[in-house]
């Protein structure tokens, strides 16, 4: 038995350092390969129940961004209330103290800044984000372009948080003449995981938020929205 | 043959060593990121005052860059700092390119562009920043608020340049009865530079272009600047009585 024991210590002793620099090697040039790569387009990835998703690689970053495209028959007002958020709407999202701050609307724009603390597995502890949201609607085509970019320095630091520092989120809602606004989402934002592991669990993350988001705008606290900054297709 | 054996029997020797010897670098240098990551009172702490420009850095746990806050006088009026922070030409005098205007929103009390252009960080390299810039005046105390965030998304990316992809810079513009104005920056971006590097240098560069910027400003070219959006504090009467 101690000969068992003593064979396979010499074993590890021997194949120890170099099967770890050997891994750590490899990992790193993986690591370099994967963050040079990719075209900088769209590509499909993903197609079911008039849902797609799509994925780009951009050559020096380690994230994909993903896309998803949509139409659902409901108001333009509705799938604009729905996506900027709102401390009536955030138990809808999962995210914990939702606060919107120096809000301003008028009839050409709307501009806010919202904080939001988003829990996660361990040992990640909570995410916050502190965003600023604006869209001008086009005054022609009625096209509304939802621009949310992440402006971390804009409210002292939480303790016990982690704020999001990379977030630039894009959400084109557009009217279309047969009553349906078509919901173009585009997601680009590092929540400080492992990026393999986003970059694989994110299209149905993604998947699964439009799908639901399609029968939450149905309900009656979105589809009686009104807002003073959104006009509707006549 | 028993000398090559001995040879390289020599060889696997030093080679097993200087793996132990990498492998035992790698592992320190792991923990001490893993330790500075989790550092940081989330206090600002002053990193320099001279020529009347006060630079504080803040450490917080969970990142690996700091944050600075810069606080500096100026003779310069309000406007003329407004003009000066919006005004695309600008960017040129302080070694940007490329500059363009991509979108512009003018709705009183609302003021925001997004803006595109390219610096150069030598001998690093070129960086493409592009960011919305919303303007904000305290209707009572004139107070100006620019806030600058990257909106990497805005436009496609040039494949040969990197985009930066985290940058928040908040400026806050008070207005002086004396006439001159004082500039806070609360700031905090990533220039894609090793973290060690840039939580070095940054303390350093921003005192200096701060310290430009005062001088600039004297320049006739930035004296008497009109941006649109921005009242003084003597325009309103009562508010310089107020202040007084």
């Amino acid at each position: 038995m101690k000969a068992v024991f003593g064979k396979a210590f010499k074993a590890v002793r021997k194949y120890f350092v170099p099967g770890m620099l050997g891994l750590v090697v490899m990992a790193t040039i993986a690591h370099y390969a994967w963050k040079a790569s990719g075209s900088n387009e769209w590509k499909l990835i993903k197609d079911e129940n008039g849902i797609q998703i799509y994925s780009l690689k951009a050559p020096g970053s380690t994230l994909l961004k993903f896309r998803a495209k949509t139409r659902v028959k409901t108001s333009l007002a509705s799938s604009v209330f729905l996506f900027r958020g709102d401390e009536s709407t955030n138990d809808d999202f999962g995210g914990k103290n939702f606060k919107v701050f120096d809000r301003v609307e008028t009839p050409s724009v709307y501009l806010a800044y919202f904080s939001v603390e988003q829990p996660m597995p361990p040992p990640f502890g909570t995410k916050e984000l502190v965003c600023l949201l604006n869209y001008a609607q086009d005054p022609k085509t009625k096209e509304v372009l939802i621009n949310v970019q992440a402006a971390p320095s804009k409210k002292p630091p939480t303790p016990n948080t982690t704020r999001v520092t990379h977030l630039n989120n894009m959400f084109r809602l557009t009217p279309l003449p047969n009553g349906e606004v078509e919901w173009e989402v585009t997601g680009d934002v590092d929540m400080g995981l492992f990026y393999p592991l986003a970059n694989v669990a994110m299209p149905e993350f993604l998947f699964k938020g439009i799908s639901d988001q399609r029968q939450l705008v149905l309900k009656e606290k979105y589809q009686k929205a009104k807002l003073v900054s959104v006009q509707e297709m006549m | 043959m028993n000398d090559s054996t001995e040879k390289s029997s020599k060889l696997a020797k030093v080679l097993r060593s200087g793996g132990k010897w990498t492998l035992g670098i790698l592992a320190v240098l792991f923990v001490a990121h893993v330790v500075w990551v989790n550092s940081g009172s989330n206090e600002w702490k002053l990193e320099s005052e001279k020529d009347g420009i006060r630079v504080s850095s803040m450490k917080s746990p969970g990142y690996t860059l700091k944050k600075y806050k810069v606080e500096m006088r100026t003779e310069s009026k309000l406007s003329d700092i407004v003009f000066y922070m919006s005004d695309l030409n600008t960017g040129y005098d302080v070694g940007a390119s490329d500059i363009r205007r991509l979108e512009e929103v003018v709705s009183p009390p609302v003021f925001y562009a997004y803006d595109n252009y390219k610096l150069d960080l030598k001998p690093f390299g070129k960086l493409d920043v592009m960011i919305v810039n919303h303007y904000i005046q305290d209707p009572v105390t004139k107070k100006v608020t620019i806030n600058v965030n990257a909106a990497p998304n805005k436009k496609p990316v040039d494949p040969n340049v990197k985009r930066v992809i985290h940058l928040s810079n908040n400026f806050t513009l008070t207005p002086l009865q004396t006439g001159g104005t004082d500039v806070e920056l609360v700031s905090e971006m990533d220039l894609g530079l090793p973290y060690l590097m840039q939580n070095l240098v940054v303390p350093a560069v921003i005192h200096e272009e701060f310290g430009k910027m005062r001088e600039m400003m004297k320049k006739d070219k930035y004296k008497n600047g009109k941006p649109a959006f921005i009242t003084e504090l003597h325009d309103d009467p009562k508010v310089a009585q107020a202040q007084s």
